[in-house]
């Protein structure tokens, strides 16, 4: 009877434990994409200023 | 009461035969995984040193071309030794000494600035070369530690969790995996904020190299080498370029106020 009832605590336990551990995963991979995100937008638009940066040798 | 005790006694065999299964499958799936990740962790080093080799190609590249332009004193649209040949064509052809006078200060303007140019040009090689070469290595250093990590995570072996004591047990799995990956991103955000500086430091370059050209084509104007069509035409370039320049900066700042956010953001989740 004991073993029963420690095997349900511990099952119940995890799983708590591993959906806890999912919305945090799910928390930090939005946190990464977010910062993906602005530093996709930083390197595009760094690109494009070294691009018409010489253009102004030109002049 | 008998019969219950048996049915007891079933039931823990099972539980015990079941348990072993699981674990035996857990740490089949935790060899497949880790075997992958190894793999993975390959992968991602073959490819920073492809990136490291094609970077280096690159600035070397661009040093050897400023160095050939800085060597012959002229720029890469070769507009002022340009200049400086129309002036020279004008100089001999000059009757007055005066007017002689006033080409040769104005050739001598235009060969300044040539030299100016040149020289900001092989600067910016070698900071370009710098930063490409420490964004290769951080980059190179992010992934491999990123990808350590993860395997960390994936076997529940920490290596070491930050007080010098390891485990090997498979038990804490999950909190394991949470915090190597809060720790992977956390220095992808550092490593954000370092490309950012770097990037305001493109934003200066830019600042500079805009109020140089504004500087030519006001001498340009003043000594009338340009026509109008000409100089229309560079000041738009001049509005362009300036007008990049200032979104940039406005995202850079925009960027380290999210990276702020998210540092904090990640601080609370681990603490929770």
């Amino acid at each position: 009877m004991v073993f029963l009832l420690v095997g349900i605590v511990s099952c119940r336990d995890t799983k708590e434990e591993e959906a806890a551990t999912k919305a945090t995963m799910e928390k930090i991979e939005a946190v990464e994409n977010e910062a993906e995100e602005v530093a996709n937008k930083i390197n595009e638009e760094a690109s494009e200023v070294e691009e018409s940066l010489k253009e102004l040798d030109s002049i | 009461m008998r019969k219950l005790k048996q049915l007891l006694l079933v039931l823990g065999v099972f539980m015990f035969v079941g348990g072993t299964a699981l674990q035996a499958q857990d740490v089949k799936s935790v060899t497949g995984a880790v075997k992958k990740q190894e793999k993975e962790l390959q992968d991602k080093k073959d490819k920073e040193a492809a990136k490291l080799k094609e970077k280096g190609n690159t600035v070397k590249g661009d040093a050897n071309a400023a160095y050939d332009d800085a060597k012959g004193g002229t720029m890469s649209g070769g507009a002022t030794n340009e200049k400086i040949e129309i002036l020279r064509e004008k100089l001999s052809k000059a009757r007055t000494d005066k007017e002689r006078q006033e080409i040769k200060k104005m050739i001598e303007r235009e060969m300044k600035v040539a030299k100016k140019d040149a020289g900001g040009k092989i600067d910016d090689a070698k900071n370009d070369a710098s930063t490409a070469i420490g964004n290769a290595k951080d980059d190179a250093n992010a992934s491999i530690s990123a990808s350590r990590e993860d395997s960390d995570a994936v076997t529940g072996i920490v290596t070491n969790d930050g007080n010098g004591t390891a485990s090997s047990d498979v038990v804490g799995k999950e909190i394991n995996k949470g915090r190597a990956r809060s720790k992977a991103a956390r220095a992808k955000i550092s490593k954000g904020e370092k490309d950012l500086a770097q990037k305001m430091a493109l934003v200066e370059n830019g600042r500079a190299r805009i109020a140089a050209a504004k500087e030519r084509l006001a001498a340009g104007k003043a000594d009338g080498s340009f026509s109008e069509d000409q100089i229309v035409k560079k000041q738009a370039t001049i509005d362009k370029v300036e007008a990049r320049v200032d979104q940039l900066e406005k995202s850079i700042n925009n960027g380290k106020t999210v990276y702020a956010k998210q540092k904090a953001s990640l601080n609370t989740l681990v603490e929770n």
